[in-house]
């Protein structure tokens, strides 16, 4: 009887546990369904009233990537390098600034005028610096995606403390518990949702600058590569950078989801 | 009778945005040790100001808060406390909730272990210890939450309208649970504050119960219940129970008329 009534109350919001797990959805069929369209579309569209040198086939584009294969993978991984390295520089920096700058007003008042005074220049403009001091390697492009994550990723971090309940530290402070057991056990958990929602942008800007930055001056990457062919006007190899770009910067979104979603396992959700 | 804790002169007003709200004023009130004492008032007098100043999270403006002799200046896990609000850790489970105080109390992991699991059986929360709280009813989690503030075992027990958002079946289960964790391990009673607004509830568990004036709160009188424990669920009844209610009732009524 007691029983039945707790199975009650947890099926209201969480899962049905009668429920069978299918491997595909209504909402997801309907959405490949779009993609399919959308493709059609494109074969329809090049196949007769675009011409190939404003926007490429889909068989076009299928034969570059075969053509290009041997560079293709090298300046993909130019790229990842840049955009993940920097970016977990960048968000680990920012998290712990952040973390800082709430535990000790000294710490706050030392770091909050640089972060004030970086977070309103978009990172894009201070790549001819970048070229100047660090040259067209690797080292500005990471210093470079570093700073974006870290300003995204120090706002969100200091934000998401100021908001964490209350009645939390409290009853964790009645219980026993240090300032630094506080941070650890409370304040961490309790912004990890919000942290994943930062990290998801840092993902997204990390990306740009660091096409942004190849476009500028670079010897591999994707970014790169749009820009070579941009010179000799190879409308299927730039479609081909841009269509690389868009996958990768979404599979890395879907592994920060996944994780993101394991790590707030316990967070009640409204879908 | 010596008290346990001892309030003197507390008062307490805050900068609120729409100017000085003065909270408590002048409260003074003596608990002796190993007493359960309700506190009763009108919303917003200053009961759950009064009990974060007792539990050390909020300073008085004014006056001083002793427990055992030794001036209050921060909380002790000596002195734990359950909240108005729901103040379960949604990111620990069951169990890491409950054990949460314990982590800080020295005692081995598996003394930990075997403490939280006696008070999941005791709080009827058995096969619930690795769940997380979004997975727990109301009443479930406010168990949970009974439950850590018992674990370290202290002498002190502070409980904001702790059944507050119960039905009345379960409230009353909870009270008379409440009743047999009142006893601290070595079997020396608990002494306890219960801030609640129902006053059946209060009369019940309480060997005194403290009326307080609306805002700024002060205490108006405290009232001695007379009845013998362990109590019955059916004394409620009775007609000196009723009456004390009535009484109790007649005090809140007519100081809100007066202000
Ligand atoms: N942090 C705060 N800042 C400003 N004002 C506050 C704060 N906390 C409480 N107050 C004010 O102090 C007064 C007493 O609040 P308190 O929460 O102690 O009332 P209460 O007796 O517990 O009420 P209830 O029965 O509704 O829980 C209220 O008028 C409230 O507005
Ligand atoms: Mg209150």
């Amino acid at each position: 009887m007691k029983q039945d009534k707790l199975t009650n109350s947890a099926d209201a919001i969480s899962e049905d546990a009668t429920k069978k797990r299918r491997w595909i959805t209504g909402e997801g069929a309907v959405s490949i369904i779009t993609v399919l369209i959308l493709v059609a579309l494109w074969t329809a569209l090049t196949d007769s009233y675009i011409d190939d040198l404003y926007f490429p086939s889909p068989m076009d584009t299928i034969q570059v990537v075969g053509r290009m294969e041997g560079v293709l993978v090298g300046y993909f991984l130019a790229t990842m390098y840049r955009v993940v390295v920097g970016m977990l520089i960048g968000a680990v920096l920012g998290v712990v600034c952040g973390v800082a700058m709430s535990w000790n007003k000294w710490i706050n008042s030392v770091l909050d005028p640089l972060i004030e005074g970086l977070r309103p220049i978009p990172a894009v403009a201070l790549i001819p610096f970048f070229i100047l001091w660090f040259g067209i390697g690797d080292t500005g492009k990471l210093i470079l995606t570093a700073i974006g994550g870290f300003t995204v990723m120090v706002v969100t971090t200091l934000e998401a403390i100021k908001h964490v309940s209350p009645i939390y530290i409290m009853a964790a402070r009645t219980l026993g518990a240090s300032r630094l057991e506080i941070y650890r056990t409370i304040i961490l958990p309790a912004i990890t949702p919000t942290l994943i929602g930062g990290v998801r942008v840092t993902v997204a800007l990390s990306f740009a600058l660091v096409i942004a930055s190849e476009f500028m001056g670079a010897q591999s990457g994707l970014g790169y590569m749009i820009m070579l062919a941009r010179r000799t006007l190879q409308t299927d190899a730039i479609l081909v950078g841009v269509i690389i770009i868009g996958i990768t910067s979404w599979i890395v979104d879907r592994c920060v989801r996944i994780v993101g979603n394991y790590l707030t396992r316990w967070a009640p959700r409204s879908e | 009778m010596s008290a346990y804790i001892s309030i003197a002169d507390v008062t307490k007003s805050f900068a609120g945005t729409a100017g000085r709200i003065d909270a408590l004023q002048n409260v003074n009130l003596d608990v002796p040790a190993g007493e359960f004492l309700c506190l009763v008032g009108p919303s917003g007098c200053g009961k759950s100001t009064l009990v974060f100043i007792i539990a050390g999270l909020v300073k008085a403006s004014g006056g001083e808060v002793r427990v055992g002799g030794k001036p209050v200046v921060e909380p002790d896990p000596d002195r734990t406390m359950v909240f108005q609000g729901d103040a379960v850790f949604p990111w620990m489970t069951v169990a890491q909730n409950i054990g949460y105080g314990l982590r800080y109390s020295g005692v081995s992991k598996t003394e930990q272990d075997q403490t939280v699991k006696q008070l999941i059986d005791l709080v009827g929360l058995t096969g619930f210890a690795e769940a997380f709280p979004k997975e727990l009813s109301g009443g479930m989690k406010k168990r949970v939450d009974l439950a850590r503030a018992y674990a370290t075992n202290p002498t002190v027990l502070l409980m904001d309208e702790p059944f507050g958002a119960l039905d009345a079946i379960t409230k009353e289960k909870m009270q008379v649970d409440l009743m047999r964790l009142s006893v601290t391990d070595t079997g020396q009673r608990r002494t306890i504050v219960f801030v609640t607004h129902d006053l059946e509830e209060a009369i019940f568990l309480a060997d005194r119960v403290a009326v307080m004036t609306p805002r700024p709160g002060a205490i108006q009188v405290v009232l001695d219940v007379p009845f013998p424990r362990p109590r019955e669920a059916s004394i409620r009844l009775s007609t000196e129970f009723q009456a004390l209610r009535g009484q109790i009732r007649e005090l809140l009524v007519t100081e809100e008329e007066e202000s």
